[in-house]
């Protein structure tokens, strides 16, 4: 008889880790499924361009998932990912300036394909077409406003309030003392309060 | 309205977005125009940015990254099996651990005729195998070869013939170290 296929849907991080550190290929595409929206989306947020986001995103995965025999399971397997995420993102904003990407698609597409081509796949939220309009608009208006912050503030300020992340796990993954986490998820917001002040008129 | 208590801090900021405000605080916040704008301002951005929609990459995303894992299949423990116990087999351990606890009693039971039986068949076992050695003795002594064989290990010629043995056997030694040891020099068709 053949082997049912393993779900993996309802076990922890740590038992999918546990069953990759075993050989299992099913695990390692688990845990690719289970973050790759938010990995690339911290990391496009940082490097505001597509195919850079997806290189880097892989580099990460790659980093991680063939080091996963190293994890010691003490540690939120979470945090880790996003450490090495956010290494390959601010490496990448010390090297070089970048160019921007819009999340409607490329400015250089030419025709509607091109900028369907080019638009970023988005996640479903069960919105009425008003509703997608408006929150697309914010959000394009608060991405702008993401982009003008230092990248150590635009890194804190995402885990925070994008990903959900605790103060204390922030410090983990950026290797900064609690009270500069904080410090820096306040600035932030004044900042971003002032820059989307306009919004309110 | 003139506020009575201090403004926010920024934890008490955070107290409120979480929820845990203290009262002396959520009054504050009530008669200060400048904390109630601040704290509306705020709400209001942390509840825009959970609204920011999660990005996805590109299709085949995790096709790519699994083509740069390695997927380390761990060694094998060997396992120790025993074999299945069919009734033909249970009856065959019944009977001998049967036999084995029949034995053990008959010899305790009888100890006296067993020592004196083993006794005499020691006796006998021992006699029958010095004369199987000494008529062995004797035909090998009749063999032809014996002389000539009896000659190589006398003492004057025994130590060279030792001597011949080990250096045939080093020498053998160092050829087949040479021959199993690889080259430490380039081989053609190897990756620099």
């Amino acid at each position: 008889m053949k082997p049912r296929p393993i779900d993996l849907r309802d076990k922890t991080d740590q038992e999918v880790v546990a069953l990759a550190k075993q050989g299992s290929e099913i695990a390692f595409r688990e845990l690719v499924r289970r973050y790759e929206r938010p990995v690339f989306s911290l990391i496009f947020r940082m490097v505001r361009n597509k195919e850079l986001a997806e290189d880097l995103s892989q580099e990460t995965f790659i980093k991680v998932l063939n080091a996963v025999g190293t994890y010691r399971p003490e540690f939120k397997f979470s945090s880790w990912v996003f450490k090495i995420a956010n290494n390959a993102a601010i490496d990448h904003l010390r090297k070089r300036s970048l160019d921007t990407l819009s999340l409607e698609g490329s400015p250089h597409a030419q025709t509607p394909e091109m900028i369907e081509a080019t638009a970023l796949q988005i996640s479903e939220r069960g919105e009425t077409q008003l509703e997608e309009v408006e929150n697309r608009e914010l959000g394009r208006t608060i991405e702008a406003a993401i982009d003008e912050l230092r990248p150590e503030y635009r890194s804190c300020i995402l885990l925070r309030h994008v990903e959900g992340r605790t103060y204390e796990e922030i410090a983990d993954i950026l290797n900064l003392p609690l009270g500069t986490v904080k410090t820096y998820i306040h600035r932030a917001r004044n900042e971003l309060r002032i820059a989307l002040g306009h919004l309110k008129q | 309205m003139k506020p009575v208590t201090p403004h926010l801090t920024t934890d008490d900021l955070d107290a409120f977005h979480s929820g845990s405000l203290d009262s002396t605080s959520r009054l504050h916040i009530e008669t200060c125009d400048r904390c109630r704008a601040l704290v509306v301002a705020d709400r209001d951005l942390i509840a825009a940015f959970e609204r920011l929609p999660h990005l996805a990459p590109s299709e085949g995303f995790a096709d790519r990254v699994m083509a740069h894992v390695v997927v380390a299949k761990p060694a094998r423990v060997p396992v120790i099996s025993f074999p299945k116990l069919s009734k033909r087999r249970v009856a065959l351990l019944g009977g001998l651990a049967a036999g084995m606890a029949a034995s053990a009693v008959w010899s305790v039971a009888f100890r006296p005729e067993l020592e004196a039986l083993l006794s005499s068949l020691g006796g006998a076992a021992a006699q029958l195998g010095w004369t199987a050695v000494r008529a062995t003795a004797a035909g090998v002594s009749e063999l032809p070869w014996f002389d000539a064989a009896r000659a190589w290990l006398a003492p004057s010629r025994l130590v060279p013939s030792l001597l011949g043995i080990a250096v045939l056997y080093g020498s053998g030694v160092m050829a087949l170290r040479r021959l199993v040891t690889p080259t430490t020099g380039p081989v053609s068709g190897a990756r620099a």
